[in-house]
């Protein structure tokens, strides 16, 4: 699923640096969990 | 980093960040080790500056370490430690209120400056509570217990003792009191931080829903009097008219339902009840009337609608505006999902009546689409 690994976009002028992307995906309801165990009260 | 979301790496690098419920929990690719090393920085101790520095000196090979960072810290998953306290709130809101702010801090999609955003919100929200049975008790207990800053609570009753079984802001000693009363005495005893008010009233036009909730930022719509669409239909008009939201929960029986309205956002209650009357077979009657309640019923349908409310109040947690949903408590497999467009000219939420939504749904969601 983790197509979109750190890119760096390309950019035309050396005076700006180029951008480093993050891709973030939240997850599917199936790679979730279904227990709700109390961790509290 | 919020402590609950503070992230995992696996054996291929893989982060996992914002624990495993879903709707919050996600993954982050991470190959070269920039994200975990950055993540692991952001402990609570350094300003974003030195994170980056730190960063460039751990990856010299990285082209743009204050981005990666800059990202980071534009997520829901972290906060500013250094943040103070809002000054709206007294050092025993800050204890009271604790639980609160860790879980609204957990379920907020937007990055704020100090996490205590929505409990100010709901300290200045003005919201009635029109009905106080089984469900209005369970919605108006909810709602003084999490801190809504002003309360009105409105119901023409005595309290019985058949109302005991569900109704949980009553006791023995209530019996033959206005429940208005009652109920009142009963909130200020669980929060005395809020204001509660009450009246003994029976809402018996559309004029008088207009006068009840002049004022108000919401409407927590609790009474099955008058029977039938009459009363929600009067507070899907009334609420548009005065653009604030409400939320209106009941139960047929075992079946649990909750609706959650917003001017300018999403069908409105007419439009959905009319979508639903269309996939009815002709003849069906709808209301067959006296199916029982009990305890737990009527305190799914009044914390559906106390929770509904503090989403349209604050954004957090998005509320499914312009829907129905809810739980059938003897068929575990059927949740309730009721979304219908709005009917072309719908005069309540047609394309012609759709103006500005109302405030706090439009600033707090605005900017969710991550
Ligand atoms: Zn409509």
């Amino acid at each position: 699923m983790n197509t979109n690994e750190h890119e760096t976009e390309p950019v035309d002028e050396a005076a700006a640096p180029p951008k480093t992307k993050i891709t973030i995906r939240l997850l599917d309801k199936i790679e979730t969990t279904t227990s709700s165990n109390s961790v509290g009260n | 980093m919020k402590f609950e979301h503070r992230p995992h790496r696996y054996e291929d690098g893989t982060i996992r960040i914002g624990g495993e419920i879903y709707g919050i929990a996600a993954e982050i690719a991470d190959p070269d080790g920039w994200v975990w090393t950055a993540l692991t920085l952001m402990d609570g101790t350094r300003s974003r500056e030195e994170i980056a520095e730190r960063l460039r000196l751990a990856h010299p090979e990285l082209p743009d370490a204050t981005s990666v960072v800059e990202e980071l810290a534009a997520t829901r998953y972290v906060e500013d430690a250094a943040a103070a306290a809002p000054a709206g709130l007294s050092e025993r809101e800050l204890d009271r209120y604790s639980r609160n702010h860790a879980f609204f801090r957990t379920v907020d999609a937007v990055p704020r400056a100090h996490g205590w955003e929505v409990q100010v919100r709901l300290k200045a929200a003005r919201v009635v509570v029109l009905g106080l049975g089984g469900t209005g008790c369970h919605a108006a207990w909810a709602l003084a217990a999490v801190g809504v800053g002003t309360i009105h609570c409105v119901d023409p009753d005595l309290v019985e003792l058949s109302n005991l079984n569900r109704q949980v802001l009553y006791g023995e000693a209530d019996v033959g009191r206005p429940k208005a009363e009652a109920a009142v005495d009963r909130l200020r005893s669980v929060n005395s931080d809020i204001t509660v008010t009450g009246e003994r009233r029976r809402i018996g036009s559309r004029r008088e829903l207009d006068e009840l909730i002049a004022g108000y930022d919401a409407l927590a719509l609790c009474a099955d009097q008058p029977t039938g669409h009459g009363l929600r239909v009067w507070a899907n008009r009334a609420c548009a008219a005065a653009n604030i939201p409400w939320a209106g929960g009941g139960y047929s029986g075992p079946l649990v339902t909750v609706g959650c309205f917003a001017p300018g956002a999403g069908a409105c209650y007419e439009c959905l009840s009319s979508g639903e009357e269309a996939r009815r077979r002709p003849g069906t009657p709808v209301n067959l009337g006296g199916p029982g309640v009990i305890a737990t019923s009527a305190g799914v349908s009044g914390q559906l609608v106390a929770h509904a409310l503090l989403g349209l109040l604050t954004g957090v947690p998005v509320p499914p505006v312009g829907t129905i949903q809810g739980v059938n408590l003897i068929a575990a497999d059927h949740h309730v999902w009721v979304r219908h467009p709005p009917r072309p000219g719908c005069p309540v939420c047609g394309t012609r009546a759709i103006g500005p939504a109302h405030k706090s749904t439009r600033e707090m969601t605005e900017k969710d689409a991550h």
